[in-house]
């Protein structure tokens, strides 16, 4: 859900809101979808034969809408683009996989998406659709297994995030601008196309199912507007980034949560020490780093914790990238030792007391190794970068 | 039954989860099967509209079958299968699940009288030539008709109740122990039950009778499921934390969306849509009722042993 809504903070919705909010925006994606007339697999096919733009229309605005979208938020600080997942680029691969789809939206006439909002309509053709689809994905996974060929195809290439204002050297904003006003001249060149298209299908006696849209002003003024929107969010950000810095957002965590995390091997965990001297901690894996010079090789998605000698102020970390969630131990160095490293007495003879002594002193003993796996427990596992290595993650329309 | 399922029995904390998807299946033919036992029970002995369909008059042999596969799963979840007849020598009046042994024992004499009498009279004619040892029995049958129509209504009834008092009777369990689990799963029988018969090739005011029916039996499961959630938020700590599994708990997806919003809002909404003339749905909507009404029995068994007094629910761990 953070990739959904990127501006709210992190496990806002939890895994359970997130899962609802994602049934949500499904079902208005799909209502939208079918009232675009994208549940009728012909619609689609027309797009190929040129005499009905609408799919690359609706496609094309939902594109530099959301592409506009991000960058006017982006420009007001709602959103973070740095936490945005963007897919790596495996040219070979994807060219490939992308004109297999392409055959695929031809002979059916639907893409995945639309195959469920077609079924969903009551097509029968769309059912086979997605059989296809999943015999396909199905025969993908296990020929990645058996041929060594295709694996090496599947993970040729170089692997980084390549977009387009890293290639070209300009700003987002501008990017995003200049798309918009290409959508405004590839729709006034789309409705030529089509109208060209259908007089001379309709000459030759063809039946056109009535696909074509009316013709109505109001996505040029649709349009224009985002070209308007995305000029003012590529002067206005940089004026927005001057006045207001981007704070680093960092929560405080207290010791004994920390240890139970540290105990339980939690992945992405990293912690850091920010102090100068002090090998006292006795944490498995613990890194070193100092206020003014983060590690360089800190990712988004990791949970960095970090340590001062007393409580720290976000305010300190001025140069620590964006990305990673931040979090500092509360009472610093000072307060692990008390309230992990020293064992505890309960004061009060009251059996909850009890209890809360005997945990805070099992995990004592964890960390000061008087059971024999605090000297062999492993480091926290620390996350790899998904850019380079051999298995990609999976994705797409 | 009394003494283990009020936690004398030790393995009930933390967590003993010993009812597995055998359980649900059951649950969910189970509930079908009574909701077509009662709905072609009152049909017969109300509806006169016009002559039944082919469909509906075939349909009570259905109840045969599925309730055979619904028994062999609660075979299957059996742990000592070849002591099941023993429950069979009593009958313990205060016990559910003796109830529901020696109801289901009534379901198959009941619903083979009703299959055979509603069977064509040319299909019967058929067989009984060729077995007139029959004769007396089969033409018996359909002579008491209407008597069995009543019975039919009355053991379906049982069996859609019973299913829910069940897992309504144990106190170990805050999330099932709930008198209202009974009502709610007897409506969501007659309502999948409804939503089977659906599937198949009824008339148009039959469909129309079954479709807006089921409408209004979604409208009463939802109103059971609200009252059922007011109870718990209305109890004790162990049925609030109980009542967290589906407000933010483990559970929560799956039920808002499969169960309320998949399986009774939306076809609710359709079957609306279709009374009114509007569009017709066709089967999609049945489909969902039966999804929703097995998502609902799913998630019924699995969140209920979730719950408990001293379990992961009521430590707080999520």
């Amino acid at each position: 859900m953070d990739l959904t809504f990127p501006w709210l903070p992190r496990g806002f919705f939890g895994e359970q809101g997130g899962l609802l909010t994602a049934l949500l925006i499904g079902a208005v994606f799909g209502f939208a979808l079918e009232r675009a007339g994208f549940g009728n697999g012909r619609k689609l096919a027309a797009q190929f034969y040129l005499y009905d733009m609408t799919v690359f229309k609706v496609m094309f605005t939902a594109i530099v809408t959301a592409m506009v979208g991000l960058y006017a938020l982006s420009g007001v600080g709602l959103v973070q683009l740095d936490l945005v997942w963007i897919n790596p680029t495996y040219l070979a691969p994807q060219l490939l996989g992308g004109f297999l789809l392409g055959v695929g939206f031809i002979v059916s006439g639907l893409c995945p998406g639309t195959a469920f909002v077609s079924l969903v309509s009551g097509k029968l053709d769309a059912l086979v659709v997605l059989v296809g689809v999943f015999l396909g994905v199905l025969l993908f996974a296990f020929g990645l297994d058996g041929l060594p060929a295709l694996e090496a195809l599947y993970t040729s290439g170089s692997g980084e995030v390549l977009t387009l204002p890293g290639l070209l050297g300009i700003s987002g904003s501008w990017l995003a601008a200049g798309v918009a006003l290409m959508a405004l001249g590839a729709f006034i060149g789309a409705e030529k196309v089509e109208e060209r298209m259908a007089a001379r299908l309709k000459k030759n006696g063809a039946d056109l199912d009535g696909s074509r849209v009316t013709d109505s002003r109001g996505k040029y003024w649709a349009m224009g507007s985002l070209l308007a929107l995305s000029l003012l969010a590529a002067t206005a950000a940089p004026m927005l980034e001057q006045e207001n810095p981007r704070q680093l957002v960092a929560s405080g965590v207290r010791p004994l949560p920390l240890a139970e995390r540290i105990i339980a091997h939690e992945p992405a965990l990293r912690i850091l020490d920010l102090r100068e001297a002090g090998t006292d901690l006795r944490i498995p894996g613990l890194g070193k780093a100092s206020p003014t010079s983060p590690p360089a090789d800190l990712l988004p998605g990791q949970h960095v914790v970090l340590i001062a000698e007393g409580d720290l102020d976000a305010k300190d970390l001025a140069g620590w990238p964006q990305g990673p969630e931040y979090e500092v131990l509360e009472g610093g160095a000072q307060a692990w030792k008390e309230q992990v490293l020293t064992p505890l007495e309960a004061e009060v003879y009251n059996q909850e007391a009890l209890d809360r002594a005997k945990v805070q002193n099992e995990i004592c003993a964890w960390f000061n190794g008087t059971e024999s796996k605090a000297v062999s427990a492993p480091p926290p596992p620390v996350i790899q970068p998904a850019v380079g290595s051999r298995k990609k993650p999976k994705g797409g329309c | 039954m009394e003494a283990t399922s009020t936690r004398a029995n030790p393995l009930v904390d933390p967590g003993l989860t010993i009812w597995n998807q055998d359980v649900a299946i059951y649950l969910f033919l189970g509930g079908i099967v009574a909701g077509v036992m009662i709905l072609s029970g009152a049909m017969r002995l109300w509806y006169k509209q016009e002559e039944p369909s082919l469909a509906l008059r075939l349909l009570p042999w259905g109840n045969l079958a599925l309730i055979s596969i619904g028994m062999f799963c609660l075979f299957l979840d059996l742990e000592n299968r070849f002591n099941s007849w023993r429950f069979y020598l009593v009958f313990k009046a205060y016990s559910p699940m003796s109830w529901g042994a020696w109801v289901l024992l009534l379901v198959y004499p009941v619903s083979a009288h009703m299959a055979w009498a509603e069977t064509p009279a040319h299909w019967r004619e058929t067989v009984l030539r060729k077995v007139p040892l029959l004769r007396p029995w089969g033409e018996w049958s359909v002579r008491a008709r209407r008597n069995f129509a009543a019975l039919s209504i009355v053991s379906g009834s049982v069996l859609g109740i019973y299913t829910g008092i069940l897992l309504g009777a144990m106190p170990s369990r805050p999330f099932w122990n709930s008198s209202l689990l009974g009502p709610l799963f007897l409506v969501s029988g007659v309502s999948t039950g409804a939503a089977f018969m659906l599937l198949f090739r009824l008339n148009q005011g039959e469909r129309r009778f079954l479709g807006f029916l089921d409408f209004l039996l979604i409208l009463a499961e939802l109103g059971i499921i609200a009252l059922w959630i007011i109870g718990m938020a209305a109890g004790g700590e162990a049925s609030l934390q109980a009542l967290k599994l589906i407000f933010g708990g483990p559970y929560t997806a799956a039920f808002w969306s499969l169960v309320i919003a998949l399986g009774l809002v939306t076809p609710a909404i359709a079957e609306f849509i279709e009374y009114k003339h509007r569009a017709i749905p066709g089967r999609g909507a049945a489909l969902l009722v039966l999804g929703g009404g097995f998502a609902l029995r799913w998630i019924m068994v699995y969140a209920g042993q979730h719950s408990g007094w001293a379990s992961e629910a009521s430590a707080g761990l999520f």
